[in-house]
C-alpha cells in the first residue's frame, strides 16, 4: 500500500493543476445567467424603481427584506430584474410576454433557477461551484426550493420570513403545536431519511433540536455526503467530534473500530438499538472480535462469562479508547 | 434556558421605535404523569414537566434592517438564537448560541429482578437506575469583511461545552449483589475553544481560500469506578483527569475554473493533537488486606499533514468525471511516567518507571467518478474509491502490565489496511410524476498485520470482509395533492477474523405517503421495516459443555406513523398521530406513540392550543425500563 508511486500521484496532480492554471484560457469564472434572462431581445434594465410604479406589493415585499438593498439601493439590473430580465420593453407596452415572467421561471430548469441568484450571489465559491456540479444540481434542486422564503410569490402570506423559521407543511410532530422545522424542506425528497428519523433512537431532530445543516451542507461536495467538515486524520468522523468531543481521543490504546469510522458501530440517523448502534449487545462486538480460539478473546477465556449472558460493555467500558487500560476496561 | 430570552430584549426595544418587526412567541405549561422509569423515559422521549418557553421568532426589521434576529427555539432548556448584523457586501458579524441537553440511561439493559443475582444467568455486573445528563451549549462569533470587492477576510470564535454527571451502584452479581454493591460516578466536563481566520482571494484566474484554525480541547473526564472481583473480593479504585486538545489545524486551499469543461481545486491540510491523562489508581484486596496506590501520567503528541487535490470534467451536460487524490502523513510520540507504591505486603517498595513510544501513519485515497446523463431523464453514476491506510509502532506492547509504561520488554507492529469501494447508481425519471432509482455498492476490506515479537494477542489478526450493497426505490407523485415513495435497502456483509467466518445482513424498507384531500386538510402515513440478522458460528463452552454452535442476532423492527392535521374552519386546527414501534427476535419490545392537538386562534394575533400525547414502552428483557406516560401541554401563542 505505501508504495512510492502513491505519493507521486498525489505531486503530478497538483504540478497539473498548476500547469493548467497558467496554460488557462480566457476567464470563465463569471457565466451569464443563462438562457432565461435572454428572452426579450433587444431589452434593456431599467431598475426596480420603475417596477415599483406598477408593482406596488411585490415592492412592499421586499421592503425591509434580506433584499431590500439590490431592490431599493441597487443599480439597474439589480433586483426585479436579477430574475425577470431587463424590462425595458415590458415598462413600454405592459406586455407580459416581453418579460421574463412567472410561468418562464417555473419552466426553467433547475440549474438555470440557480444561476439566476448566483449572478448576484457569486461571493460564495462553494456554493457557485456546486450549484452546477452537485447531486443537488443534478437533482434539479435549485436555490428555491430550499430558500423559498425570499420569493415574493412563495412566502407565506405574503410575508418574507426569517430565514431560518420556515415550514411549509409541518409533518414532523404532528402534534406539537406551531412547530417550526428546517428540516421538512430536506424531507420533501429525502424519505427514507425521515423514516430513519422516526425510529426508537435517533438524533433529536424533533422539533428543531438538531437540524440536517448540523451535519451535511447542502452546497457541500457530494463525495462526502455533503457533511460540513474538512480535516485530517478521519475527515467525516471529524463532524462527529465536533459535538461528542469525548469521544475524541487521541487514546493511548484506541478501539481500531474508531479509526475505521463512528458507523462502523453506530448508525448516524437513527436506529431500533440504543446509542445508535448497528446491532445491540455482544453481537455488534463480535462481528470483528470472533477469533480462532473463540469464546478465548486474546488471551482471555471469555466462555464463563458469555455462558452467564455478561455483556461485553459491562466489563469493557470504554469502547471508544482508554489511556489506561488496552483491553478498554478502564 | 427562559433566562437566554433576556437576549432579544433590545431587539424589541429597537421594534418599538416604529420599525416593522414580525414573529411569535410561544410559552407553554406542561404535565406529565410517568409510570415506570423515568430516566429511560427522559432518554428516549426528553420531555420535562412545568412551564416552558417553547419559542421565539422574529424577523426583519425594517428600519434596522442590518441587525436581523433569526430564530429562538427552546423547549426542554434547548436552543438556539442567531443574530445577525451588517451585511454581506461590507462587514458582517453573526451571534450564534445553541444548547442542546440529552440524557442517558445508564442502567443496565438487562437489570431486573429476574437478574438481581439470583438468576442461573445474570450478567457480571448490574448498574442500578442511573441518569446521565449532558449539556451541550455552543456559542460562536463569525464575522466576515470585504476589504475589496473580490477580497474576503472571515473569522470567527466558538466556544462549547459539554458537562454532566451521574451517579449511581453498579453491583456484582456473582454471590451477593448488596455486598458488593458500590457506588460508581462519572463527571464529563469539556471545554472547546476555536479561533479561525481565513481570506478568500482570486488571483489571476485562481481562487484561493487560505484559512487556519487552532482549537484547544480540554475534556475532564473524572471517572470513579469500582472493580469488583467476585471471587476474590478485589476492588478498585479509579480516578482520571483527561485532558485532550487539537492545538493547531490549517488549511490551504485553491479552486479555480479552465475554460468550459474543467474545474480544479486542492490544498494542504495540517492537524495537531495532544493528549495528556492522568490518573490515580487505589487497589484493595480485602481476603489479603492490602492497599495498592498508583499514579500514572501520559502524554501523546500527534501530527498530521495531508495533500489533496480534485479535477471536474464536465465537457458537456451528459457527462461529468471526478477524480480526487488524497495523501496524509502523521506521526507522533508518548512519554509515559508511573509511580507506584506497592502494597503492605512490601510496605515501603515505591517504583518509578519510565517509557516512550512512536508510531508513523500513512493515508492514501483515490476516488474517480463519472457520471453519465444518456437521456434527459436518466443518470448513471459509477463510482471507485480506494483507501489504503499504514500505520507502524514501537515500543507499544509490554508482556506483563496493562499499559506501556508497566515494564520493559518492546513489541514493534505494523498494520496495513486496504479498503475498495465500487458502487453503481441509476436515476430513471420514466414521467413527470414517476421516478425510478436503483443502485448497487461493494466494498471490500483488507486487514494485515504484523508483528516483530507478539507479547499480546492485542491486534485481530489479518481479516477481510466484504459488503454488497443493493438499493430500490421508486417515488410516485400522483396528483400535486398526493405523493408516494417506497425503498428498499439490503447489506451482505461477510467478513472473517482469523479461520471463523460471519455473516451480517440488514434489510430496510421504507414507505410513505401524503395526502392533501382538501386544502385545509393533510394526511400522511409512513410505513417503516429494518432487519438486522446476523450469525457466528463457532465454539461456546459453558461449565456443563463445549460445542460449536451458531451466536446468532436476528431484530427485526417494524413500525408506522399516521397522522393528520385538519383545519375545520379558519380558526381551529386539529391534529392527531398515533406510532408504533415493535422489535423481534433476539431483543423484543413494543413502543406507542399516541397524540391529539388542538389549536385555536383567538384572534389576528393570539392562538390557543392544547396537546394530549400518550407514552408506553413494553420492553421484553428489560422490564424495569418499561413505562407508560401522559402528556398534557397548554400552549399560548403570540404573534406580532
Amino acid at each position: 500500500m505505501n508504495q512510492p508511486w502513491r505519493m507521486w500521484v498525489v505531486g503530478v496532480s497538483a504540478l497539473l493543476a498548476i500547469a493548467l492554471t497558467a496554460m488557462a484560457g480566457k476567464k470563465s469564472d463569471s457565466k451569464p445567467p443563462g438562457r432565461v434572462l435572454s428572452k426579450v431581445p433587444g431589452a434593456s434594465p431599467v431598475g426596480s424603481a420603475k417596477c415599483q410604479e406598477c408593482h406596488e406589493d411585490q415592492a412592499r415585499f421586499y421592503q425591509g427584506s434580506l433584499h431590500h438593498r439590490p431592490f431599493f439601493e441597487g443599480d439597474a439590473g439589480r433586483g426585479c430584474e436579477s430574475c425577470h430580465g431587463p424590462g425595458s420593453r415590458h415598462a413600454e407596452t405592459a406586455d407580459k410576454a416581453q418579460i421574463v415572467n412567472k410561468e418562464d421561471l417555473q419552466k426553467a430548469k433547475g440549474q438555470e433557477r440557480s444561476s439566476l441568484c448566483l449572478g448576484c450571489h457569486d461571493s460564495n465559491l462553494l456554493a457557485k461551484r456546486d450549484a452546477f456540479f452537485s447531486q443537488h444540481a443534478r437533482a434539479e434542486v435549485s436555490c428555491w426550493d430550499c430558500h423559498e422564503g425570499v420569493l415574493h410569490h412563495r412566502a407565506s402570506g405574503g410575508k418574507p420570513q426569517p430565514r431560518m423559521a420556515i415550514l411549509p407543511d409541518a409533518k414532523e410532530g404532528i402534534v406539537q403545536l406551531f412547530a417550526r422545522n428546517q428540516n421538512e424542506y430536506c424531507y420533501r425528497c429525502h424519505e427514507t431519511q425521515r423514516m430513519e428519523f422516526s425510529l426508537p433512537f435517533r438524533h433529536p431532530l424533533e422539533r428543531g433540536k438538531m437540524t440536517c445543516t448540523d451535519c451535511h451542507d447542502p452546497h457541500g461536495e457530494p463525495w462526502r455526503n455533503q457533511l460540513v467538515t474538512h480535516s485530517v486524520g478521519n475527515e467525516a468522523d471529524a463532524l462527529c467530534f465536533r459535538c461528542h468531543a469525548e469521544q475524541r481521543g487521541p487514546f493511548v490504546w484506541q478501539h481500531q473500530a474508531v479509526e475505521e469510522g463512528c458507523t462502523k458501530c453506530h448508525k448516524p440517523h437513527g436506529s431500533p438499538n440504543r446509542r445508535l448502534l448497528t446491532v445491540s449487545g455482544n453481537a455488534l462486538c463480535l462481528q470483528c472480535h470472533f477469533e480462532t480460539r473463540f469464546p478465548a478473546i486474546g488471551q482471555t477465556a471469555h466462555d464463563f462469562k458469555l455462558s452467564r449472558r455478561a455483556r461485553c460493555l459491562d466489563c469493557h467500558i470504554r469502547p471508544h479508547g482508554s489511556n489506561v487500560s488496552e483491553d478498554l476496561t478502564q | 434556558m427562559t433566562r437566554h430570552a433576556l437576549l432579544f430584549l433590545p431587539m424589541l426595544l429597537y421594534a418599538q421605535d416604529g420599525a416593522e418587526f414580525n414573529g411569535a412567541v410561544t410559552a407553554g405549561f406542561k404535565l406529565i404523569d410517568n409510570r415506570g422509569d423515568l430516566n429511560y423515559f427522559r432518554e428516549r422521549v426528553g420531555e420535562r414537566a412545568g412551564l416552558t418557553l417553547e419559542s421565539i421568532q422574529a424577523g426583519r426589521i425594517a428600519k434596522f434592517r442590518h441587525v436581523r434576529l433569526m430564530t429562538l427555539f427552546t423547549p426542554e432548556n434547548n436552543g438556539r438564537v442567531i443574530l445577525q448584523a451588517g451585511s454581506i457586501e461590507k462587514f458582517r458579524v453573526r451571534l450564534r448560541f445553541d444548547r442542546l441537553q440529552t440524557y442517558y440511561d445508564t442502567s443496565s439493559t438487562n437489570f431486573g429482578a429476574s437478574t438481581l443475582g439470583f438468576s442461573p444467568t445474570p450478567s457480571q455486573y448490574l448498574s442500578m437506575p442511573g441518569d446521565l445528563t449532558l449539556r451541550r451549549t455552543t456559542a460562536t462569533v463569525d464575522f466576515s469583511w470585504r476589504l475589496r470587492e473580490r477580497f474576503l477576510v472571515r473569522g470567527g470564535y466558538r466556544f462549547r461545552r459539554s458537562n454532566g454527571s451521574d451517579l449511581q451502584l453498579v453491583g456484582g452479581s456473582f454471590f451477593s449483589v448488596l455486598d458488593s454493591s458500590l457506588p460508581t460516578s462519572e463527571t464529563l466536563s469539556t471545554f472547546h475553544h476555536t479561533y479561525h481566520l481565513g481570506v478568500d482571494f482570486p488571483v489571476g484566474r485562481i481562487n484561493f481560500h487560505l484559512g487556519g484554525e487552532i482549537e484547544n480541547l480540554k475534556s475532564r473526564d473524572s471517572f470513579l469506578q469500582p472493580q469488583i472481583g467476585g471471587i476474590a473480593l478485589n476492588r478498585d479504585l479509579t480516578y482520571r483527569n483527561e485532558t485532550h486538545g487539537q492545538y493547531g489545524s490549517a488549511t490551504a486551499t485553491f479552486d479555480f475554473p479552465l475554460g468550459e469543461s474543467w474545474r480544479f481545486s486542492g490544498g494542504y491540510l495540517f492537524n495537531g493533537l495532544l493528549n495528556d491523562p492522568r490518573w490515580s489508581r487505589l487497589e484493595a484486596n480485602r481476603n489479603f488486606g492490602y492497599l495498592t496506590q498508583r499514579g500514572d501520567r501520559l502524554r501523546a503528541d500527534s501530527r498530521f499533514h495531508g495533500l489533496f487535490a480534485q479535477a471536474l470534467y464536465a465537457p458537456k451536460r451528459a457527462l461529468a468525471v471526478r477524480y480526487r487524490v488524497i495523501q496524509e502523513w502523521g506521526d507522533g510520540a508518548g512519554d509515559g511516567w508511573q509511580l507506584r507504591f506497592e502494597n503492605p505486603v512490601d510496605r515501603g517498595l515505591t517504583e518509578s518507571l519510565e517509557s516512550h513510544t512512536s508510531f508513523t501513519s500513512t493515508l492514501h485515497r483515490e476516488q474517480v467518478s463519472v457520471n453519465l446523463y444518456p437521456a434527459q431523464r436518466v443518470t448513471l453514476k459509477a463510482t471507485y474509491r480506494f483507501d489504503g491506510r499504514t500505520r507502524e509502532f514501537q515500543n507499544f506492547f509490554t508482556p506483563g502490565g496493562l499499559n506501556f509504561i508497566a515494564g520493559a520488554s518492546l513489541q514493534d507492529g505494523r498494520q496495513e489496511a486496504d479498503f475498495h469501494n465500487l458502487s453503481f447508481e441509476a436515476r430513471i425519471r420514466a414521467t413527470d410524476r414517476v421516478q425510478f432509482q436503483g443502485g448497487y455498492g461493494r466494498r471490500q476490506n483488507d486487514i494485515r498485520e504484523r508483528y516483530d515479537r507478539l507479547v499480546r494477542n492485542y491486534f485481530l489478526g489479518d481479516r477481510d470482509a466484504e459488503t454488497n450493497l443493493y438499493q430500490a426505490g421508486v417515488k410516485v407523485r400522483t396528483t400535486r395533492r398526493a405523493n408516494l415513495a417506497f425503498d428498499f435497502r439490503r447489506e451482505e456483509r461477510d467478513g472473517s477474523a482469523l479461520r471463523s467466518r460471519n455473516r451480517l445482513e440488514f434489510d430496510t424498507f421504507a414507505a410513505t405517503v401524503n395526502l392533501h384531500p382538501t386544502p385545509r386538510c393533510f394526511l400522511f402515513g409512513m410505513l417503516h421495516y429494518t432487519s438486522t440478522d446476523t450469525r457466528l458460528l463457532g465454539l461456546v463452552r459453558t461449565p456443563q459443555f463445549s460445542t460449536f454452535s451458531p451466536w446468532e442476532y436476528a431484530v427485526s423492527n417494524t413500525g408506522f406513523l399516521v397522522g393528520s392535521t385538519w383545519t375545520t374552519w379558519e380558526r381551529l386546527t386539529l391534529g392527531v398521530q398515533f406510532q408504533q414501534n415493535r422489535a423481534g427476535g433476539t431483543e423484543s419490545y413494543l413502543l406507542h406513540d399516541v397524540g391529539g392537538s388542538v389549536e385555536y386562534e383567538l384572534g389576528p394575533s393570539w392562538s390557543l392550543g392544547a396537546r394530549y400525547q400518550f407514552f408506553e414502552s413494553n420492553l421484553a428483557q428489560a422490564r424495569l425500563n418499561n413505562y407508560h406516560a401522559h402528556l398534557l401541554q397548554a400552549l399560548l401563542q403570540y404573534r406580532f
